[in-house]
């Protein structure tokens, strides 16, 4: 008994607790049996690796779902919304077929609103994961100049391996790695907040017509013949001009290039622009050069192939989203193009 | 946003009842009063000073009333008049700040406040400083009234004003209630130790799990832009901030009873299931309790006696309708002096009336033995009403109070249903029903394995809420 003057506590005392302690850890096991079971997992979109990222749970889903299944995945094309939106599997495997007379699966792995840094993490965690034997990597100069962009549009692709790193234990990193209830409970955190059932409105659908990670390409198109109004585009304004290229990019080539020590081919391909993008530059054409003369020579350094996409492929003015982006009729010309492209680098 | 004064609690009670365990009673006061002080000052210094001239000020007035003949009414109201010229000078320096004052006090206000003239308008008021005031007040006017001895404990007294568990938001406590029990010593057992968990747990379910997440789900834009939305949505919409507000406040004088309960010093209830109320008599004694004793004790009464002096009877029409009224007015403008809230004065003022007129020369039954089906439709008007009354403590002002209206009445347009506030809504519906059938803390009457499974679900519950970066808001009433 805990007597003072004030305190007087007497035996028993917190029985209440402990009985909802274990009330609540058998709860918490159940669920993690439940999320363990395919029915279950039919019925929910994506377990999540704590990122902040529309897409990312739902393509690491779909790529340990063709793993398990025993699909081969030969390839996969890393890179940025520039992927995501212009690289599609079956049309690049078109391409590849016309020229070696085999097809090759490749996945998509294209990460809206990611860098050069955010390639060189996800390359050899995927090279790691599902042992393809060749990596693309998509590359524009905006990949090399983009800073903190994550930051400015909210968004967190980092694997666990980054965000909890090895000798800094943490229980949201255990957790992560060891359960899947958790993991769900991730992707459907957000809840409470407004537009929350839109949003997974909008994943289900995206799930659900995801092949290869490729959701199919953009249906609209933009005029890009235009010089770019600078109001409307100034986010990449102010990602080109100056053209500055970040060291944490610069890293992720570098990053990009170790997935070689893999055993694992890595072509790094030029992604295509419309002319009108040199606008953007301060110092137009030089500073495109700047970015091409870079790569180039980090590709040579290292021994991976670059494939310039300019001017050898001709994209129809009709085959733009944005001044950035590749639209389906657009996206199925660069991977078309682009597999015979990389059927020459056997 | 993170919940400041959620934090500062969690972070700071355990270390204090820790301390405060092993002094003696004495000595427990001074370190109740430290810890409030610091608590308040952790804000701003400029709280804390104001807090101590608030209570040297009502302190010394007090043994003024006490020493004059016939209750002291001049220093009476010249008590009343200080208290209420600090806070109004307060909730108004943010205004008049920067054109309004002599340079060199203007500058020293604006160096203290850590802003600047031209940013005057981030002035913060010192959180509670209205409950603090009608506190005070009601301090001034039990010491003239005779009902309670000038205390002569500065520190004691000083710890009623400033007691860190009721400084922000109440529960409004009367002085004659309150210092007693800072002068006697305080047991703490197992009793309290489980009566003040349960009524945390109650707290963090009202406030952090069904609050804010519902908060969190209303559009921000609902009171500014009520036009983009239509009549369906704002009628929904309505209902859920009408059931976060009493949720939110609720959990939060759950949890500050609940602190309170392990420093062995019981604070009052502040809410009964208000929407389960049968009329607005009902609803004044279930909703914001300690301030609606408060009103009544000194405005209502007062104001309904000063009627009567001049006779008419109690069937007479103005002192039936004057009265409530007034009361509701001066309780909107104590909120903010503003026309939404004054608007929602008038609009419980108006209830009320309503309410007295049609039982003026009738006999008065207790809801509690009207026919059911009349019960029904009395927790269903008073609630329909309660939550129109809504509108304008929600909005920034008059012409989107009117705009709400509109949008209200422009039905059909698209009926929303947000099933995920269900979730929420429906368990803390549960949780009133079962208050309101066995009492407050009916639950730790439960069979352990019912209490427990109790327990777990809010644990799973919080849980859930934990990683959904809700906007974990300020206690709506620790802005006024």
């Amino acid at each position: 008994m805990l007597k003072n003057p004030t305190l007087r506590l007497r035996p028993p005392l917190g029985r209440t607790v402990l009985v909802a302690l274990l009330i609540l850890v058998i709860t918490l096991l159940i669920l993690e049996g439940l999320a363990r079971l395919p029915a279950v997992q039919s019925l929910l979109i994506a377990p999540s690796i704590g990122e902040n990222h529309d897409h990312l749970a739902i393509k690491l889903q779909q790529l340990d779902q063709m793993a398990a299944a025993g699909e081969s995945i030969e390839c996969i094309a890393v890179g940025s919304s520039m992927i995501e939106q212009g690289f599609a599997p079956a049309a690049f495997s078109t391409g590849y077929e016309q020229t070696t007379g085999q097809p090759m699966s490749c996945y998509n792995f294209g990460l809206i609103g990611t860098g050069a840094a955010e390639a060189g993490i996800w390359a050899p965690l995927l090279a790691e994961r599902y042992h393809p034997r060749l990596i693309i990597y998509g590359v524009s100069a905006r990949d090399l100049s983009v800073a903190d962009l994550q930051w400015r549009l909210g968004l967190d692709v980092f694997p666990p391996s980054v965000r909890h790193p090895p000798g800094q234990p943490s229980l949201d990193g255990w957790l992560t790695n060891h359960s899947m209830a958790y993991r769900y409970y991730l992707f459907y955190r957000f809840w409470p907040w407004n537009g929350y059932t839109a949003r997974l409105i909008r994943l289900r659908d995206y799930q659900q017509n995801l092949e290869w990670g490729f959701r199919g390409g953009a249906t609209d198109q933009r005029d890009i013949t235009q010089i770019p109004d600078r109001q409307t585009n100034q986010h990449i304004y102010q990602d080109m001009s100056p053209y500055e290229m970040r060291e944490a990019n610069l890293d992720g080539l570098s990053n990009i290039a170790a997935v070689q020590e893999q055993g694992v081919q890595v072509i790094f391909v030029e992604m295509p622009l419309p002319d009108t993008f040199m606008y953007f530059f301060e110092n137009g054409q030089d500073d495109y050069q700047l970015f091409l003369d870079t790569v180039s020579t980090f590709t040579a350094d290292h021994g991976i192939p670059f494939i310039r996409s300019r001017p050898t492929l001709f994209i129809p003015d009709d085959g733009w989203m944005d001044y950035t982006h590749l639209n389906r009729t657009g996206a199925l010309i660069f991977s078309e193009w682009l597999g015979t492209q990389v059927a020459l680098h056997p | 946003m993170t919940n400041e004064l959620l934090l500062k609690f969690l972070i700071g009670v355990p270390g204090t009842l820790l301390i405060y365990y092993l002094l003696p009673r004495r000595g427990q006061n001074y370190w109740l009063l430290l810890v409030s002080y610091v608590f308040y000052v952790s804000y701003e210094v400029y709280f804390g000073l104001t807090l101590a001239a608030v209570t040297l000020i009502t302190y010394f007035i007090a043994h003024r009333i006490e020493a004059a003949e016939g209750g002291g009414r001049v220093w009476l109201w010249a008590g009343i008049a200080a208290n209420v010229l600090i806070m109004l000078a307060w909730k108004y320096l943010a205004v008049w700040l920067p054109a309004g004052l002599w340079p060199p006090v203007q500058r020293g206000l604006a160096l203290m406040m850590r802003t600047t003239a031209s940013t005057a308008g981030n002035i913060l008021m010192p959180l509670g400083l209205s409950f603090v005031m009608l506190q005070q007040i009601s301090y001034l006017f039990d010491v003239s009234r005779g009902q309670l001895a000038a205390s002569r404990d500065l520190v004691d007294f000083s710890l009623y004003t400033a007691y860190f568990p009721k400084l922000i938001a109440g529960p409004l406590e009367r002085a004659c209630d309150f210092i007693p029990k800072l002068a006697t010593p305080r047991t703490v057992k197992n009793e309290q130790v489980i009566r003040g968990f349960t009524l945390v747990m109650l707290g963090i379910f009202r406030k952090v799990i069904v609050a804010d997440p519902l908060n969190t789900m209303l559009p921000t834009d609902l009171f500014s832009q009520p036009g983009a939305y239509s009549g369906g949505a704002l009628l929904v919409w309505l209902l859920i901030y009408g059931i976060a507000l009493y949720n939110d406040f609720a959990g939060y004088t759950n949890i500050v009873r609940g602190i309170s309960t392990w420093i062995g010093i019981e604070l009052s209830a502040n809410f009964r299931q208000p929407y389960f109320a049968r009329n607005f008599t009902e609803f004044w004694n279930r909703w914001h309790i300690t301030f609606t004793y408060w009103l009544r004790d000194y405005i209502f009464m007062p104001v309904t006696r000063a009627m009567l002096r001049r006779s008419r009877g109690r069937r007479n029409v103005w002192n039936a309708s004057l009265p409530p009224l007034l009361t509701m007015l001066i309780s909107g403008l104590w909120h903010t002096i503003s026309l939404p809230l004054l608007l929602w004065g008038l609009l419980h003022g108006i209830y009320q009336v309503a309410e007295r007129l049609a039982a003026l020369g009738k006999p008065v039954t207790p809801p509690d033995q009207w026919p059911l089906w009349r019960q029904m439709v009395g927790m269903a008007g008073v609630t329909s009403l309660a939550m129109l009354a809504v509108i304008p403590f929600g909005a920034t002002d008059i012409s989107a109070v009117g705009a709400y209206l509109v949008g209200l009445v422009q039905w059909p347009g698209g009926f929303l249903i947000p099933y995920r506030a269900l979730w929420l809504i429906i368990p803390a519906l549960c949780l009133d029903i079962i208050q309101y059938r066995g009492g407050e803390l009916t639950m730790t009457e439960w069979p352990l394995l019912a209490r427990s499974a109790a327990l777990a679900l809010i644990l799973l519950m919080l849980l859930a809420v934990l990683r959904a970066e809700v906007e974990l808001t300020p206690f709506i009433y620790q802005g006024f």
